[in-house]
């Protein structure tokens, strides 16, 4: 594939459970300090897979090698049969228009008002009527819960919580296929946690979205996973449904999720 | 004796590779920076947004600047040359100086080094707040949205203000003159405009535009390649007021050796 042309994917619909994103041996390091080993995992249509491990064991950089925001070492990341890790700059450009990410500081442009913000990408990429723009970024208002009214506030002026659902918001503004969450509810308190992460489920359940979620909130990550895979060893070492994770005897995984530290960390 | 040699030789090559990556990654950035201001689609109202952000709020320190320097450069002139007879020449001097000089130099050195370090302090920001990987994931391209338009207005603002520190310090040299050394303003005037051509005032201007290059591409370099939170904001801030001290400098020395031979 030349690095020039932009990157077709094949649109026929991926069943629900067949592989739609597939991490092939993959390695990574920065520096001296290797990040990954043999990161090898599928990510199944139209699930919520959660990914769960210490600090410093590299889980967001999992989802930012997926969009180009970082780069794999060796291995490869296929998405419809297409390597990911191939592509240039410019042929990415197609893969985050149908893979989007939510930030961990949901990463709002301080210029632009929320309005701008969700609108963003519809103006980036499409080219549609202004009255367009502004029925679906008022759905997507409607979708997180968030007055009309805070349209036209800046990002300075929201609460965290109010935040995390602007950039999810913008990051589903364009309908895409896969949504990477990078820990959605760090820093917030009780009541925001538990409207984002009924976001998460909502969006997954009412749009089929396929969803990767980096998450330390293990009582989200049970309540809108479908699967959760454990990092632990610079790979994933166990990956599972919420019900078998919870029930293995493993006793790493164990300890992790009960909070025990793990004294090669 | 060799282990220190050793450590020595390690640490200057660390340096000597250091400068070289920085030395590239630069120039790369430049390229890529140029290359996308010239291919539409053009984003005009990001330039002109800009160009008042760092331009018109640059104004009053850049025409305080060259009206200190002129005021001074009369001073010392009319000082110096009465001790020869020759304070008829203070004009000539003070705008030959200016205009080849010390407007472009001095504009760079004190607008440049607001400009630029703002735009560090705001791109900084954005890279630790990871608004500029979020332009990345949205699908849009952050030298396209982010430099281009800097680097277009400083392109425009750097000669301008140059222009207005030319004007503005001719004349304050002008009523310095006049006021204390009793120098008629229009025999100041009419005697710079005999000496002074084209190419001592296209001179200055060259120097505008490459200065307005790299206060722009040095700015935005150090913004994009920020790390380490507040901190690093602060780090890249303040690195980037000395480069674009000794970038100017340095730069200036070679552009004066050029252009006295194509301006001569």
């Amino acid at each position: 594939m030349c690095a020039g042309f932009a990157v077709q994917f094949d649109e026929t619909p991926v069943p629900a459970g067949e592989p739609l994103i597939r991490y092939v041996h993959v390695q990574k390091a920065f520096g001296s300090k290797r990040i990954y080993e043999d990161l090898h995992f599928d990510v199944l249509s139209g699930e919520t897979l959660t990914i769960l491990g210490g600090s410093g064991q590299g889980k967001s950089v999992m989802i930012k090698i997926l969009i180009g925001l970082l780069t794999a070492d060796t291995g490869q990341i296929l998405y419809r049969g297409v390597d990911l890790t191939k592509l240039s700059e410019f042929q990415l450009i197609e893969v985050r228009k149908r893979i989007s990410m939510v930030f961990q500081l949901a990463a709002l442009f301080d210029s632009l008002t929320v309005f701008e913000n969700i609108a963003y990408p519809l103006r980036e990429h499409l080219r549609l009527e202004e009255t367009a723009i502004r029925e679906r970024v008022e759905a997507q208002l409607d979708l997180i819960n968030l007055p009309r009214s805070f349209a036209a506030r800046y990002p300075s002026e929201l609460s965290g919580g109010m935040r995390k659902l602007v950039g999810l918001a913008r990051s589903i503004v364009m309908q895409p296929e896969v949504i990477l969450y990078d820990e959605p509810t760090t820093g917030l308190d009780p009541e925001s946690t538990v409207r984002v992460n009924k976001l998460i489920r909502t969006v997954q359940q009412e749009r089929g979205v396929t969803a990767m979620v980096i998450t330390h909130d293990m009582g989200g990550a049970f309540y809108f996973s479908d699967r959760i895979a454990f990092l632990s060893g610079r790979r994933i070492h166990r990956i599972g449904t919420v019900q078998e994770m919870r029930s293995a005897e493993d006793e790493i995984l164990q300890n992790f999720l009960r909070g025990i530290p793990d004294e090669e960390e | 004796m060799s282990a220190w040699f050793v450590s020595l030789f390690q640490t200057v090559g660390a340096r000597a590779i250091e400068y070289v990556w920085f030395i590239g990654s630069i120039t790369r950035l430049s390229y890529l920076a140029a290359w996308r201001m010239v291919l539409p689609p053009y984003d005009l109202r990001a330039v002109i947004a800009q160009i008042e952000l760092l331009g018109v709020r640059s104004l009053r320190i850049g025409l305080l600047t060259a009206a200190a320097i002129g005021g001074v450069m009369a001073l010392q002139f009319a000082y110096g040359l009465g001790k020869f007879g020759a304070q008829d020449y203070v004009g000539p001097v003070v705008a030959v100086s200016l205009f080849r000089e010390l407007a472009p130099v001095l504009t760079a050195l004190i607008v440049g080094g607001r400009i630029g370090s703002g735009m560090a302090a705001e791109l900084g920001s954005m890279k630790v707040g990871e608004q500029i990987d979020a332009i990345r994931a949205l699908g849009a391209d952050p030298i396209r949205k982010l430099i281009v338009p800097r680097l277009a207005a400083s392109l425009i603002i750097m000669p301008m203000l140059t222009v207005f520190a030319d004007i503005t310090g001719f004349l304050a040299a002008q009523g310095l003159s006049s006021s204390q050394f009793n120098i008629p303003p229009l025999f100041f005037y009419q005697s710079s405009l005999d000496v002074v051509d084209l190419g001592d005032f296209f001179t200055g201007l060259i120097k505008a535009v490459v200065f307005g290059f790299l206060v722009a591409v040095i700015g935005c370099y150090q913004g994009f390649n920020t790390q380490g939170g507040t901190q690093g904001v602060g780090l890249s801030t303040t690195g980037t007021v000395e480069l674009i001290s000794i970038s100017v400098l340095i730069s200036d020395f070679f552009l004066t050796q050029i252009l006295l031979v194509v301006f001569r």
